[in-house]
């Protein structure tokens, strides 16, 4: 524990502190400019784990023509664990970062539990944790109000968790994958309420100030997405609407059109994955192509 | 994910205050918080431990109509003409009727209150987290000045009255000198970060303690700094002065011993204890008593600042200043356990029976 705490905890609480002092002692504000640094921080395992995501999106309708064709659960784990190296995908790769990223996240709970506390004891637990700097000691006691809200207590007021709601939502909604498999979207479905309600449910119970971080965090992440979608637009209206309100035909995905080519697969055989369930991009390109030779191999063996 | 946000919410828990009051001594009254935001007063004669009253009753309410709830007691409460005078986290300070424990009169403040309150000719001055210092009527309540004086921060220092002048720390890093009897300010002082140590006067300098790791000692008169000392942590105790040396515990673990005249070190090398310091050194006859945040105590040679005995072990968190009678202390530790210590660092504790409820 005093390792954690001396390489994550420490470190990320005296870097909010310096922060609070750059931004005139608005704490708030403080934690809203570290969860962005954060976010960069972070940035490329969150693109590698957009990315793989979306490549097993891709997948899917090669994945569920796999699933129906192989009855022998064995094999059927055999062969889609081929077609996925066969495609150059990894499929925990959008695990991977995301674990990956949990120490911080931890780390940085703590540090804001820490700094939040808001009572005489938990600033005397600060004091320990604070390095002897003139810079860092002249920041304390650090101003705990920002806008409606005590960061160190709850907010009973419902407004962050609404927002925190929201924010979770959408971008639960953006990070789904879009599928065809029924049982996935029931467990797509459940999550897309599951998570934001929990999120909100957590809100109400922890220092506001996790709250403003959970609701800022979200709302990089919605925005990171924005940018890192590729070239067709995302459609808003089926984003904000519950799936049940979204046009029908289009629950399954985000996108303006429909991809056209998603049927394809399912006429190809199994050994020559096709290029429109696989990963775009030249890098991928010349991963499947590897893949098809192996297939041919094979297929001369 | 899931199983990240129920571990890291699991962990993370809203900080309650616990309150550290201290015990206060009335003839063979001990008035302590024997419990989160409950207090009492307890019959020490011939050890019997009786509880005559708690705090708060179940059948009295503010005057606004809501329930009683201190939440939490840090300040020490003090007695006065049979009146017993604290602040509670719930922003209200209270007095009570000493004998009883019948509310004599309750006011509302803007905030938690943290520092204890002093009692000066029939004025009641108390600090809030409003950062406000209010000087209130000992018996009505009722407020003695045009209105509280405000300062920039968070008042959580207890305030010094001596000569018709009160001293006040403020979480705004300033120090005050007020007129006690107008509540206009005389001056004050700028420190680099906030001051939560009650400060003590000695000779005309007055001495504070603050969260820029330094202990000051400032003019009583002009507040002009003659001299300070740094240590490793915050020194949020209140110094011990005792003729021309000033002790102080400090946030590093250890224990200083000063100049009164010019803050140079007495003692070949502070003490160490095993934790930070919080509570306030006390005198045992010729003991100096240490208590460290885990409830260890020591008893220091006042010359050399060797350990004579120690360290005996309470096993709780102790962060309330210790209240010295002569050649016993009690201290009060996190959760309401009493004890008494000896000058020799034989410690007890004090048993408290029902039979007042």
């Amino acid at each position: 524990m005093f390792l954690w705490d001396l390489v994550f905890v420490n470190p990320i609480t005296n870097a909010l502190v310096i922060l609070n002092n750059i931004v005139l002692g608005y704490f708030g504000v403080a934690i809203i400019i570290f969860t962005i640094f954060m976010r960069l921080l972070t940035m490329p395992l969150t693109l590698r784990q957009i990315r793989s995501s979306r490549a097993l999106s891709t997948l899917q309708p090669k994945i569920q023509e796999l699933q129906k064709k192989y009855k022998d659960p064995k094999r059927r784990q055999e062969e889609t664990m081929k077609f996925y190296r066969e495609a150059g995908v990894n499929p925990l790769g959008c695990l991977l970062p995301m674990l990956v990223q949990f120490p911080i996240w931890i780390a940085l709970y703590n540090a804001l539990r820490i700094t939040v506390g808001g009572t005489p004891e938990s600033i005397i637990g600060l004091s320990q944790r604070l390095y002897p700097w003139g810079y860092i000691e002249q920041a304390v006691p650090l101003e705990n109000n920002f806008l409606w809200m005590d960061l160190g207590q709850p907010d009973t007021s419902l407004i962050l968790a609404f927002i925190v709601f929201a924010s979770t939502y959408v971008q639960q909604r953006l990070a789904t994958p879009p599928t065809t498999d029924p049982r996935t979207q029931s467990t797509n479905q459940m999550m897309l309420w599951m998570m934001p309600l929990m999120f909100a449910f957590f809100t109400l119970q922890v220092p506001s100030g996790l709250g403003v971080y959970w609701a800022m965090s979200n709302i990089i992440g919605v925005v990171m997405y924005y940018f890192t979608h590729g070239p067709e637009p995302i459609n808003w209206r089926t984003v904000l609407l519950p799936p049940s309100a979204a046009p029908a035909g289009k629950q399954a995905s985000r996108r303006e059109e429909p991809p056209p080519k998603e049927k394809e697969p399912a006429e190809e055989p199994v050994e020559e994955p096709a290029e429109a369930a696989l990963p775009t991009g030249s890098k991928r390109k010349k991963r499947l192509r590897h893949g098809r030779s192996r297939g041919k191999r094979k297929d001369r063996r | 994910m899931l199983a990240t946000l129920f571990f890291t919410t699991a962990c993370t828990r809203i900080a309650q205050p616990e309150g550290w009051a201290g015990p206060t001594l009335a003839d063979d009254l001990l008035v302590a918080s024997i419990g989160r935001g409950e207090l009492a007063a307890v019959d020490i004669q011939d050890s019997s431990g009786e509880v005559l009253w708690r705090f708060p009753p179940k059948d009295r309410k503010h005057p606004d109509g809501s329930k009683i709830d201190p939440e939490a007691i840090y300040s020490t409460p003090l007695v006065a003409d049979n009146t017993v005078y604290f602040g509670a986290y719930d922003g209200w300070v209270y007095a009570l009727d000493l004998a009883t424990g019948d509310i004599s009169w309750q006011i509302e403040t803007g905030g938690p209150i943290i520092g204890s309150a002093v009692v000066e000719d029939g004025v009641v001055y108390v600090g809030s987290d409003d950062g406000k210092l209010y000087a209130l009527d000992a018996v009505s309540g009722q407020e003695r000045w045009d209105k509280p004086f405000q300062t920039g921060d968070a008042i959580w220092a207890t305030p010094l009255v001596a000569d018709g002048v009160v001293y006040v720390a403020s979480m705004d890093k300033k120090a005050y000198a007020l007129d006690a009897a107008s509540g206009e300010e005389k001056w004050q002082f700028k420190a680099k970060s906030g001051l939560a140590s009650t400060p003590v006067l000695a000779d005309g300098t007055l001495l504070v303690g603050g969260l820029d790791s330094r202990i000051r000692a400032l003019d009583a008169s002009s507040g002009e700094e003659k001299w300070q000392f740094k240590a490793d942590d915050w020194f949020w105790t209140q110094p011990l002065v005792l003729e021309d040396s000033v002790y102080a515990g400090c946030l590093d673990g250890k224990v200083y011993a000063l100049d009164v005249n010019n803050g140079t070190p007495k003692w070949e090398q502070p003490f160490d204890t095993e934790a930070p310091v919080r509570a306030a050194p006390v005198l045992l006859d010729d003991v100096l008593l240490i208590v460290d945040r885990k409830g260890k105590l020591f008893g220091l040679d006042l010359e050399n600042g060797q350990a004579i005995w120690g360290p005996t072990e309470l096993a709780k968190t102790v962060l309330a200043d210790p209240l010295a009678q002569e050649a016993t202390a009690y201290v009060s530790a996190q959760g309401g356990d009493l004890f008494t210590v000896d000058k020799d660092g034989r410690a007890a504790p004090v048993v408290l029976t029902e039979s007042g409820d």
